[in-house]
């Protein structure tokens, strides 16, 4: 079956390369479960990982951030900007090309231990060249825009840019690179702001029109939303710049109430408590006390912070992946939205998984024990993806159309 | 019935959207901190030693015996400066003579520092509690009485022929007419005056009183005990902050649920 | 009958004459339009006549018991809701609660405001939402007597039509009298038992026009016509301010009128003041 949908996987008729978000999403997916795995078997039994600049906990971030959540947000990109800013769809010759510049990157990253600096150097020129690709094809349509109110989108490729460019002027020298991962996670959060804005707005007043409820309206208003992107902006290059410090304490609590403030958009009534909104609106939830857990921890000189980036990390980067994955990716392989209990189980999992991880945080937690329970329920939640999406992602649309279209459902 | 229901269904809601205020608290705090991490402590001591010191006064029971003992010098001055401002305001609104003659005179009110107010206040009062509690009074009162002033002199003639037309009797004009459209100027009027208050209380007493909220500040400069000195300011503001969000803007939204909203 | 009878009155601001020997009756259940241009002094004389202003000289009988207003803005109460301010002169009257929030309620719905729009202030509304409640304002008092000041003029052709209907409507059920100011010709037209021409500097009436069709009869085939017959005459030219035309058919009568009555005695064409242009008076 398998091995039926993976034939003629190079041609350029294969559906797998018939919309971006096709291989992208399926990396991510597979890729979330197959860089946890050697994690936790590192972690729990002492397995080797491939040796890179920084060690095992550079590897880990590196790839989850660089390797996952940037696959995702090619998928996503490379589906969005046709949609939000017109224009043909990007094509699979196009797409095949940043898919190959994002597995060179895995495999240059993963054997730079072995191979040493001109790995690192390939490594670095292909995760340049994917985001660098991904603006190119973005750039023209976003600023064609009469009120180029998707910008923001390039703003985010162009800090990711700098911090993967930072990253490895710092490993080719022999530094610390782990500051640029904090730094992309900053970055990551911008864009899931950004993002979630976007897609909020069909999400939500769908599931209100969909729940019945008469005279509530959404609105992602940008005002609260630019003071979030401003907060967190202004922690992330405080703590770049000055780690550890109360100062860049005092702004993530500003982000956290910030975030939390921004929540305000969300509280229209009991369409909240719906599967989609829940999932996205979970999302801003583990983004607020995120930062205020790493706030409380900066301030107070405790240890916590690390719980607080994992927050970040599982619970609004994971979470945010996953529920625009399932949901977008079913939507513009022109399926209806999944009604099947395996979606929130996995967004429950993975909600599961990130307040494990920030129990770690608790004195005299079994931090290993915790470290591995939450690493396996991401691997649940993100298998339970790959088993249910996989196969779509593989396959020719059953609605006849071709391409990304979406179905009218988001 | 349904008032009291709107009001605590609302209570969550408006609590809530005190987060965006907390975000841009937080931001001042970690300017502070910014300052103080590229000045030294001896010139600005970071945050958390100044709110460590605080929630030692607190713990003491300093903070709370000093603030009380302030807060009533103020609230008697502003309470006597609603009293007359408002009374005197509305009856001058009501002539066009009187307006005109009051215009000036509250120009050279307004136009008078406080402290000049609180070196006279200290010549007739002294070291009582006299001198704080005019010094609050005077500076409060023209803020109010041009409150007032307008209040009545912009009542739109337009809405005064409704009333006629529809013969309204007196006591519907003044509930229904006079009332909410003047308590729509007076009620901001106050709010401003209560800042004002809060201000001043603590400058007169810094300079002529032994005790409150001012003169442990006046302590705090004598020692040169900086620590000491940012938490009384922030004891003060923290103060103004909670009276202010908490009492008087949900009072102020419910009271002016009518005008077309500008906040966000 | 109870009926408002003006004799002979007249009006000043400090030195400037407005009004000038008025003479005019409305019996009890007739629609009188007064047109004239912006300012000859007709919104002066609808507030004497709704005791907004004090007579100066002439007389002024007003026998109705309920007279009502619309003015030329709604003049919505901001800090009451919709179903408040419709409930106004209701409360004023001493009504219990309960029986005047009911009775703003059916005329509310009659008018076309839902219970959202009930419950909402003034601000939340659109223009003519607000129209609607002041046109509603009005009707619930159940008048004798309606005064209206230009109450349609900033509303589109859909809206006016829409309350056009319902004031006739209104009007057919009740017989309330109507006193309407309008510079809007076709709106007195189409609504108008008779038309009062009036005049500035100082302001007086100068023609008098009967309509015999009744209001519900006249479509817009009838308005459009009477009114450019109306546009023909001279007097109605002078007053707005138009120059004179020169066809034979320029003093006629319109049809279906027939009867000039000289209601202010001053019926002839007035010699337009150098240089004068435009509606401005």
């Amino acid at each position: 079956m398998l091995r039926a949908r993976l034939s003629g996987v190079s041609g350029l008729r294969h559906p797998l390369w018939m919309c971006g978000l096709r291989p992208f999403f399926l990396f991510a997916a597979l890729s979330a479960v197959l860089l946890m795995l050697p994690w936790l078997g590192f972690l729990g039994h002492g397995l080797p990982l491939p040796a890179v600049p920084g060690g095992p906990f550079v590897w880990h971030g590196h790839e989850l951030l660089f390797g996952f959540a940037l696959a995702a947000m090619a998928g996503f990109l490379l589906t969005v900007v046709p949609e939000f800013a017109g224009g043909d769809e990007f094509t699979p010759t196009q797409v095949r090309r940043l898919a190959a510049l994002w597995l060179l990157g895995r495999v240059a990253f993963w054997s730079s231990g072995v191979l040493g600096a001109g790995a690192l150097a390939v490594s670095a020129t292909a995760h340049l060249a994917l985001l660098g690709g991904l603006a190119w094809l973005a750039a023209p349509r976003l600023w064609r825009d009469p009120r180029r109110k998707h910008l923001a989108f390039l703003w985010a490729l162009a800090g990711l840019a700098v911090c993967i460019a930072g990253f490895y002027a710092d490993a080719l020298q022999g530094g610390h690179p782990a500051r640029w991962l904090y730094a992309a996670l900053g970055v990551f959060m911008m864009l899931i702001v950004v993002a979630l804005s976007r897609v909020s707005m069909r999400i939500m007043n769908h599931a209100i029109e969909e729940a019945g409820i008469v005279g509530v309206e959404y609105r992602a208003r940008p005002v609260r939303r630019n003071l979030a992107i401003f907060c967190i902006g202004f922690f992330t290059l405080a703590e770049f710049f000055l780690p550890g410090t109360r100062l860049s304490g005092w702004l993530a609590l500003a982000a956290a109430a910030a975030l939390f403030n921004l929540m305000n958009d969300w509280h229209i009534g009991r369409v909240l408590f719906r599967r989609r909104p829940l999932m996205l609106y979970g999302v801003y939830v583990f983004m607020a006390t995120g930062y205020a857990t790493m706030g409380l921890a900066l301030v107070f000189e405790t240890g916590a912070a690390g719980a607080g980036r994992h927050l970040l990390a599982v619970g609004a980067l994971g979470l945010a992946i996953y529920a625009v994955m399932s949901i977008a990716g079913r939507a513009h392989c022109g399926q209806p939205f999944e009604t099947r209990l395996w979606m929130p189980l996995g967004a429950a999992l993975l909600a599961g998984a990130a307040l494990v991880r920030a129990l770690t945080a608790w004195p005299g937690a079994d931090i290993l024990t915790l470290w591995l329970v939450a690493g396996l329920l991401w691997v649940a939640a993100y298998g339970l993806f790959a088993w249910h999406m996989a196969p779509l992602f593989l396959a020719a649309r059953t609605d006849g159309l071709h391409g990304c279209k979406g179905t009218a459902i988001p | 019935m349904s008032f009291l229901y709107r009001w605590f269904a609302g209570i969550p809601a408006y609590l809530w959207s005190g987060w965006g205020a907390l975000a841009s608290l937080f931001l001042l705090v970690a300017g502070w901190e910014a300052v103080s991490l590229a000045y030294g402590p001896l010139v600005l001591p970071d945050p958390a030693a100044a709110f460590d010191r605080l929630f030692a006064l607190i713990d003491s029971g300093a903070a709370g015996t000093e603030l009380a003992l302030t807060a009533r010098r103020a609230m008697t001055g502003l309470a006597l400066a609603i009293l007359v401002g408002s009374l005197l305001g509305l009856l001058a609104g009501l002539s066009l003579t009187a307006s005109m003659l009051a215009r000036p005179i509250v120009t050279v009110l307004l136009g008078t520092p406080p402290i000049a107010w609180l070196v006279l206040a200290m010549l007739w009062f002294g070291a009582s509690d006299g001198t704080p509690i005019f010094t609050v009074f005077v500076a409060c009162l023209p803020v109010i009485f041009i409150g007032a002033l307008a209040g009545t002199r912009t009542l739109d003639h337009h809405l005064k022929d409704v009333a006629t037309v529809f013969r309204l009797p007196w006591r519907m004009k003044l509930v229904d007419l006079y009332l909410p459209h003047v308590v729509s100027y007076l009620f901001p009027a106050w709010i401003n005056a209560l800042g004002n208050a809060w201000r001043v209380v603590v400058m007169a007493e810094l300079l002529s009183s032994a005790d409150g909220v001012g003169a442990s500040l006046a302590v705090a400069r004598s020692q040169l005990d900086m620590d000491a000195a940012l938490a009384w300011i922030a004891a003060v503001v923290l103060t103004l902050l909670a009276v202010e969000y908490l009492l008087l803007e949900p009072i102020k939204r419910e009271v002016e649920r009518w005008r077309p909203v500008e906040h966000v | 009958m109870s009926e408002l009878r003006l004799t002979g009155l007249a009006h000043a601001y400090a030195l400037k004459t407005v009004l000038e020997d008025i003479d005019l009756v409305l019996p009890a259940g007739r629609i009188l339009a007064l047109v004239g241009p912006s300012g000859c002094g007709k919104t002066t004389l609808l507030h004497l006549a709704a005791g907004l202003l004090t007579v100066q000289t002439g007389e002024l009988r007003n026998g109705f018991g309920r007279p009502a207003a619309i003015f030329q803005q709604p003049r919505l109460l901001p800090w009451k809701t919709t179903r408040d301010n419709i409930a106004l002169g209701l409360k004023a009257a001493g009504l219990p609660r309960a029986a005047y929030r009911r009775r703003a309620d059916a005329i509310g719905r009659a008018v076309g405001l839902d219970g959202d729009a009930l419950d909402q202030f003034p601000h939340q509304l659109s223009g003519g939402m607000q129209s609607r409640a002041a046109l509603a304002r009005a009707l619930v008092l159940e008048p004798d007597l309606l005064l209206m000041d230009e109450p349609f003029s900033a509303l589109d052709i859909g809206l006016k039509a829409q309350l056009y209907r319902l004031l006739l409507d209104h009007q057919a059920a009740r017989g309330v009298a109507v006193l309407m100011i309008t510079h809007d010709l076709m709106e007195a037209v189409r609504l108008a038992d008779s038309l009062l021409v009036m005049a500035p500097d100082p302001g007086r009436i100068v023609h008098r026009f009967d309509l015999g069709t009744p209001a519900a009869a006249r479509d817009d085939d009838f308005v459009h016509r009477t009114t450019a017959e109306f546009l023909r005459h001279g007097d109605v030219r002078a007053s707005f301010g138009l120059a004179p035309r020169v066809s034979p058919a320029a003093t006629a009568c319109p049809r279906e009128i027939g009867t000039k009555v000289g209601a202010g005695g001053t019926a002839q064409v007035l010699p337009m003041p150098a240089g004068r242009k435009g509606l401005a008076c």
